[in-house]
């Protein structure tokens, strides 16, 4: 951990070196002294590409691919230079360039705080409006978000997926919850009252 | 093909550690895995249904007494209303509940040790309330942090006064006489020190019958709170020992709807200030004994009304409460760290908006300011620039 931590620091001390402008200032600017300055290890400082289970390559920044912890410890692992294609062989491309997008959205944002101390009321159910518009897709598709967003271990789409599929089963019967999500009921009428009569409250 | 039932055990874990305790007893019901894997999920928000059909509200607190056991993972009670949804006859809708001896003489016990409300204990053990069984079950919640209790129709808990549709009728028109009569600013002040008094045009010998009526009322039928019109919990409110659960309650919503009948109810706000680590309020449809212009009725701030301060609130929203001037400028002194502040006024006389908000403005020595506060009184007046999070 403090290993990862300290190349970090070296990596953006470097980076702020060298890539002073960004690469989109870059491609705008044709003086050939910036071209030379842009280097494939600058371009590689902030963009890379992904490989998806369906072989499809996507070009992504990297600070937008940092979102996923899982290939961030892996750049970090692999230091700096990393021309080829990283493959994500769980998450196909439909699926990829989805969390792509959350990603895009959302590289800003600041880690989230270690105490929860924030002044409004904040419900645990509370999505925010762009992250219900994004979740507003089908249910494979939801799935398969959740699903990549867990292996690429992006946390808080994760948790905005979790809490897409709660509030789906908020307030739902039994009976509903199963048609919802295409369920099998496989009880026996005997557990089934069982079930029924013990009591709601799962007791810790 | 990515389903709810193809995914791995821990995300559904995840995701049913996001719903509540009612959602998980149908999950359970659901399917087997399902089953399983709900008996070892504990969701951080309890939701109780008060006079839900199903009784939910008894189970809980049944197993609750059953194992004794503090639930330490819920930090967040919700209260649902369900009397609404019943038919006409409101609360008798809803079949009554009955105890085992043994539960009972275990509740008496309960309700002893913490402090409950005799009254409120007569309720819980008689099966008549189950709103009364709140303050049960924040006994075992030690660590709640938000308080939501949803959208009250008090008019509701009145009925459940009433035997017989015409006996509604009957105890409605007395409350709200009752009410109206009673109120401070109709008692004591002449018509010309208030222009919004309503003359009162039936005689003292009605008032006294209807008091009569409805004691007899109250006495022959269900045991009700003395006042008569206040939900069980607020009435025990007061001073009980088992306030000391709601320490770390940082924020409390009442959405009650608003009802001709309901009893003031400032004194319940003036508690919530009280709590020690409260941020955030939400209170529609509050109102107060306070005359007009006057202070604050003492028996609601209290006697260190004016030097008592609450610097943990954070954020306050009162939508269409019915509080007069002196009520709102004593909550700006009381709560000095307030970060955004949006009331919308249906009081008569129409407050002055802006020596409203510029009490909030000094009292927090400018740290809010006019972009942190919305207030609107009953003219459409407007003062603040803040757009309003939710209306009622």
């Amino acid at each position: 951990m403090g290993l990862s931590a300290s190349r970090q620091i070296e990596t953006t001390a470097i980076s702020g070196h060298l890539a002073f402008p960004t690469t989109a200032q870059l491609h705008h600017i044709n003086l050939p002294v910036f071209r030379q300055l842009s280097t494939p290890t600058a371009v590689n400082m902030t963009n890379m590409k992904l490989l998806s289970s369906d072989n499809v390559e996507i070009s992504v920044e990297k600070d937008v691919a940092e979102r996923s912890v899982l290939i961030k410890n892996m750049l970090e692992d692999v230091g700096e230079t990393m021309d080829a294609p990283i493959p994500i062989p769980n998450v196909n491309e439909a699926v990829l360039r989805k969390v792509i997008e959350w990603c895009e959205h959302h590289r800003n944002d600041p880690p989230p705080p270690a105490d929860d101390d924030s002044d409004s009321r904040k419900k645990s159910t509370d999505i925010e409006e762009w992250d219900q518009k994004f979740m507003q897709v089908d249910q494979e598709m939801l799935f398969e978000i959740i699903l990549a967003a867990n292996y690429l271990d992006i946390k808080p789409l994760l948790d905005v997926g979790c809490k897409t599929v709660a509030n789906m089963i908020k307030g739902k019967s039994p009976e509903e919850i199963r048609k919802t999500f295409n369920i099998q009921n496989d009880f026996t009428p005997e557990e089934e009252d069982q079930i029924r009569r013990e009591n709601e409250w799962a007791e810790e | 093909m990515a389903s709810l039932a193809a995914l791995p055990t821990e995300l559904l874990i995840q995701i049913f550690n996001q719903t509540n305790n009612v959602d998980l007893y149908s999950l359970r019901q659901a399917c087997k895995r399902f089953a399983d894997i709900a008996q070892i999920c504990a969701p951080p928000t309890l939701v109780l249904q008060i006079d839900a059909p199903n009784h939910q509200a008894w189970k809980l607190v049944r197993s609750l007494i059953k194992t004794q056991t503090p639930i330490k993972q819920v930090r967040e009670v919700q209260i649902e209303w369900y009397r609404r949804a019943t038919d006409e006859q409101g609360a008798a809708a809803t079949k009554q509940w009955t105890w085992t001896r043994h539960e009972r003489d275990q509740i008496n016990r309960l309700c002893f040790k913490y402090g409950i409300w005799d009254q409120l204990a007569l309720a819980i053990s008689r099966g008549i309330n189950s709103e009364a069984l709140l303050p049960l079950v924040l006994c075992f919640t030690p660590n709640i942090e938000t308080l939501d209790l949803g959208e009250v129709d008090v008019q509701l808990v009145e009925h459940s006064l009433a035997k017989e549709p015409d006996d509604c009728q009957i105890v409605i028109d007395a409350f709200h006489t009752l009410n109206e009569c009673m109120r401070p600013e109709y008692r004591y002040l002449s018509e010309e020190d208030d222009p919004t008094r309503v003359p009162v045009l039936v005689d003292d010998k009605y008032y006294t019958r209807l008091l009569r009526e409805f004691r007899k009322r109250q006495f022959h039928d269900i045991p009700y709170s003395q006042r008569g019109y206040r939900l069980w919990f607020q009435q025990s409110l007061r001073g009980s020992a088992w306030r000391s659960s709601l320490g770390n309650i940082k924020h409390f919503v009442d959405r009650r709807r608003y009802c001709r009948l309901q009893a003031p109810n400032f004194a319940i706000l003036v508690r919530m200030l009280w709590l020690p680590q409260i941020q955030t309020i939400r209170f529609d449809n509050c109102q107060s004994y306070s005359t007009p212009q006057g202070p604050p009725s003492p028996n609601t701030l209290g006697p260190a009304a004016s030097d008592y301060k609450c610097p943990s609130l954070r954020r306050l929203e009162l939508y269409n409460d019915l509080l007069p001037e002196g009520d709102l400028l004593a909550i700006a002194r009381t709560a000095p760290g307030l970060q955004h502040v949006a009331i919308t006024s249906n009081r008569t006389p129409a407050i002055d908006v802006e020596r409203v908000g510029q009490a909030f403005v000094s009292f927090t020595r400018g740290r809010l300011t006019r972009n942190d506060i919305y207030i609107r009184n009953l003219l459409q007046q407007e003062w603040g620039n803040s757009r309003l999070v939710s209306e009622a």
